[in-house]
């Protein structure tokens, strides 16, 4: 049986503060600093970015420059521009996810950018492409009319999706994102042959499934309660 | 216990209509191979995870991939010894029968699903596969519960669809 609560570190911690030429912004020359910091006022190192210069990030970043309890949870892995780090006189960040539409993420404090609102960039971005793929693969009947059905429950079902994400500490390893061909959202995460999977019906209920080996496998349906992230937390921590 | 119950009967077959005939034998198949392979082939974006920093990497395959839309059955090819530009050409002309693009497939083994062993049941049916003849025989898993019925039957679709694609590893591009 899987354990009741896992306790997934949910400190908040800022990693990335910036720093803009904001003169330059919508220029060509425009140049960024990201600092990857730990807290204590001085940077523990800095990336220089030119104009269209892109940077790759995984959670190394955070491990191997930050004093990470949780060392061995990736969550972060994906890469941002110098051009899609916008800044504004009011502090507010915007995050503009590659080719995806644009991502708007709450004001940061101080010009920093806090590492859940990175995760969020990350997993917004998986929602957007699962959302795409959807569009192309199953909104659509074969007369090319929008089939309303599938519509209606997508529609519902994110709400509830987009929900669940945010509630979730922000150090949960980001799950694989679907949206199945009736229009339900699926939160998947598997590590090998070991998968559990929870997916929002947009109806208060959620369906779930899990093999966790041949001892351990399952499925049922749960309400909407609180006590379900206690739940789908104690199952990741199965999963990894 | 085996989940699979093999309906033996002589299939039909697909014919391919451009040419090609890739169903001309009238030979059944009694009896599955444990170690018999099974092709499901993937044609739609939903159904895999992309890497966008290597177009060639082989990519971990969604749940959705084996959920059956609409219905209650999934359609495989048997696959065991074939050669593998054979089956990608197969895949090719399955993929056009369904106006889309090939993008790779998912080999399952027998055994592997066989091992699938819920705690609990929902459905009152077990999962069985419907066979054509080899070569390249089409066949269909069936039996999975119904998407319309209750939200239980759902739970226990994904259940197996989940299984499938636990045991089925990376997504073979074409």
């Amino acid at each position: 049986m899987a354990p009741d609560l896992l306790e997934f570190p949910d400190q908040r911690r800022k990693i990335i503060p910036k720093v803009f030429d904001s003169a330059s912004i919508d220029s060509e020359d425009f140049n960024c600093v990201i600092v990857v910091e730990s807290g204590g006022g001085s940077p523990d190192l800095e990336f220089n970015l030119s104009a269209n210069e892109r940077w790759e990030f995984d959670d190394s970043i955070v491990e191997s420059n930050l004093d990470a309890p949780d060392k061995g949870f990736p969550t972060l892995e994906d890469s941002i521009s110098s051009n899609e780090l916008l800044g504004y006189d009011d502090g507010a960040l915007e995050i503009k996810p590659y080719g995806q539409g644009m991502v708007i993420l709450p004001s940061t404090i101080d010009n920093y950018i806090w590492e859940d609102n990175l995760r969020f960039y990350a997993i917004s971005r998986k929602l957007q492409e699962a959302i795409s793929d959807f569009y192309e693969d199953y909104l659509y009947g074969p007369d090319g009319q929008q089939l309303p059905d599938r519509k209606g429950r997508f529609d519902a079902s994110y709400i509830e999706a987009e929900k669940m994400l945010k509630d979730l500490p922000h150090r949960t390893p980001i799950p694989e994102l679907v949206v199945e061909p009736n229009g339900e959202i699926g939160l998947e995460w598997r590590k090998g042959k070991k998968g559990f999977l929870i997916s929002l019906q947009g109806e208060g209920l959620a369906t779930y499934a899990g093999y966790l080996g041949e001892s351990n496998q399952f499925y049922g349906v749960r309400g909407l309660e609180k006590s379900l992230n206690k739940f789908v937390l104690g199952l990741i921590k199965e999963v990894n | 216990m085996n989940i699979f119950r093999p309906i033996y009967e002589y299939g039909v077959g697909l014919i391919i209509k451009d040419g090609i005939e890739f169903f001309r034998t009238k030979k059944s198949i009694k009896r599955f191979n444990s170690k018999e392979i099974l092709s499901r082939f993937i044609t739609h974006k939903s159904e895999y995870v992309k890497d966008s920093q290597n177009s060639e990497r082989y990519l971990d395959i969604k749940y959705t991939a084996f959920l059956p839309h609409p219905g209650t059955e999934i359609s495989v090819f048997r696959t065991s010894g074939v050669n593998s530009n054979l089956i990608g050409e197969l895949g090719k002309a399955v993929a056009k029968l369904r106006s889309r693009k090939l993008i790779g497939r998912a080999d399952l083994k027998i055994k592997d699903i066989s091992e699938l062993r819920p705690e609990q049941t929902t459905s009152d049916k077990q999962l069985g596969i419907k066979a054509g003849p080899l070569p390249f025989s089409h066949s269909n898993i069936l039996n999975f519960p119904d998407l319309n019925d209750t939200p239980q039957y759902k739970a226990q679709q994904k259940f197996y669809a989940l299984k499938m694609v636990s045991v089925a590893g990376k997504l073979i591009i074409a």
